[in-house]
């Protein structure tokens, strides 16, 4: 059961007349890294807060480690490490005074951890500069300094590199890979950055409307993100009687704005679009391409818009 | 709750709004007194700004309470495993112990001033007997942030209970009012009504609003969904 950190059965939240989360059944394995991806407002900080423990769900089951109920759930939260809609530090003290708040509270005996967690965000030369001056970037570091304090074993990071220049976020990349890699720490991340979550995560949650829409790892985002010929035409449908009776090919896929996506014929882009030319089919976009992540989320909402 | 407590008073020792609000404090309190001692005791006369001090309490909730639920740093005792009890009574001791303890050390600089300057016996009786009163005090502006968990209701409905409190304190037959309002006691003793035989129902009274208050606190964050 270890080996599950979190899971959710049919999880809703429902607030007056919004339904917030929708019947969300999820599970989280150890030692991963989930990619969280969703429009605003589609449901995602709301199911972090319940795993929090800020929020509580209208129904369902939520479980941390295979424990569930209240009592049970409070306690288990003391192995999570979180970072939710912005870092809540004290302005008026210090880097490391904040995280001697954090050290004290969560009842971490070694006073050295300070230092070493700072040395890790890059934070351990801020001295008596209190956080008021600090840059976004400087605060959000500290605020994800504030939720590794503790070592967790689940961390949970709500929109990390929110403020952080370019240097920054490959920064904060590196550090979730080696705290995933070193510490076999599961990590949720949130990101409206998809390319980041790209380079970042091993496994993808896509949430639309408080519903879970997909879950996929890597390998799999990959081969649906494949490289593939995008036939853009005025023609559709004669277009895909073209691929079918002239090419001989049912592997494409009709997208919502009606592009084509031919995975055969990559290396033969002439030899497609001489069929179509030859069946008169106007063409006005052929090439080779493949869909990054945010492709894929757009299309994949898309649909569920289109449902 | 000990380690709520503990990182309380770290955050304590390490802000100045305590300090701040406290100085303030006893700095209004020590002109008003002055209105008063050349017809009784430096520690009567302190008696009698207690309760129109209320809103320095009030801006100790703010900062204490509504800033940080604002702010997400009460949350983040809750998402880092604490029961919320838990941090609720840590949070309300730590504040209970910093605004009755500005109100209980003004009013001995008060007495103290008296020993000094006029030689006046310091009614620790009195002043012990006042503590239930300022807890009851400080609970009101306290119940409205954990209730509201943000900075501009809990000023406004601070303030409004302010202006009640001040209201109620200025109608007719006040003497007889003031036993059933905690703000009240400190005006009984200004007035030298506060006798000895009353004391029993006047602390009875004292800790129904310090229940109805703490109780009607917790109850708004037990189970309230948190930003």
């Amino acid at each position: 059961m270890e080996s599950i950190v979190m899971e959710t059965k049919g999880l809703s939240k429902k607030y007056r007349q919004t339904l917030a989360l929708d019947n969300v059944s999820l599970k989280l394995e150890k030692g991963k890294i989930y990619g969280f991806i969703g429009q605003n407002g589609a449901g995602k900080t709301t199911l972090i807060r319940m795993i929090t423990g800020l929020a509580f769900p209208t129904s369902g089951e939520l479980q941390l480690w295979g424990k569930t109920g209240d009592k049970e759930l409070q306690e288990q939260r003391k192995r999570i490490g979180s970072l939710i809609e912005g870092p809540a530090l004290y302005p008026y003290m210090t880097a490391r005074q904040n995280m001697e708040v954090q050290r004290i509270q969560r009842g971490i005996p070694d006073k050295s951890i300070i230092d070493k967690t700072l040395e890790l965000v890059g934070l351990s030369d801020t001295g008596r500069k209190k956080v008021r001056n600090f840059s976004l970037g400087m605060k959000q570091r500290l605020g994800i300094a504030a939720a590794l304090l503790n070592t967790p074993e689940f961390l949970i990071l709500d929109e990390p590199i929110n403020g952080l220049d370019p240097a920054g976020i490959v920064d904060v990349r590196n550090l979730i890979k080696k705290l995933n890699k070193e510490y076999g720490m599961t990590i949720l991340i949130s990101s409206h950055i998809l390319e980041e979550l790209y380079n970042t995560a091993t496994d993808f949650i896509i949430i639309n409307k408080g519903r879970i829409l997909e879950e996929l790892s890597e390998a799999e985002l990959n081969a649906k993100c494949k490289q593939h010929i995008e036939i853009r035409t005025m023609d559709t449908q004669k277009a895909i009687m073209v691929l079918e009776q002239k090419l001989h090919t049912d592997n494409f896929k009709i997208m919502p704005d009606n592009t084509i996506q031919l995975y055969d014929y990559l290396d033969e882009l002439e030899t497609v679009a001489g069929a179509l030319a030859e069946e008169k089919v106007l063409v006005i976009g052929l090439n080779v391409t493949g869909d990054t992540l945010e492709q894929y989320f757009l299309n994949k909402i898309g649909g569920a818009s289109n449902d | 709750m000990t380690k709520v407590i503990r990182a309380e008073i770290y955050k304590l020792f390490h802000s100045f709004y305590l300090w701040g609000i406290g100085l303030g404090y006893l700095l209004v309190t020590t002109i008003l007194v002055h209105d008063h001692i050349d017809e009784m005791s430096y520690l009567r006369s302190g008696m009698y700004p207690i309760p129109f001090m209320l809103f320095f309490i009030i801006a100790l909730a703010i900062v204490m309470i509504g800033n940080e639920f604002d702010q997400r740093q009460l949350q983040g005792y809750i998402a880092a495993g604490h029961k919320r009890i838990e941090v609720f009574a840590g949070k309300l001791t730590v504040y209970l112990s910093g605004s009755v303890g500005i109100m209980l050390v003004t009013l001995l600089i008060d007495g103290l001033a008296g020993l000094l300057i006029r030689g006046e016996a310091i009614d620790f009786g009195t002043i012990l007997f006042l503590i239930p009163s300022f807890i009851a005090i400080a609970v009101v502006p306290a119940f409205f942030a954990f209730v509201f968990k943000d900075i501009g209701k809990t000023l406004g409905s601070g303030l409004v209970s302010f202006v009640l409190m001040i209201l109620s304190l200025n109608t007719a037959g006040i003497s007889d009012k003031a036993v059933y309002l905690p703000y009240g006691h400190s005006l009984l003793g200004y007035s030298e009504e506060l006798i000895p035989e009353d004391r029993t129902w006047l602390l009875l009274i004292d800790l129904v609003w310090i229940a109805v208050f703490v109780i009607g606190s917790y109850i708004a964050v037990r189970r309230s969904d948190l930003k």
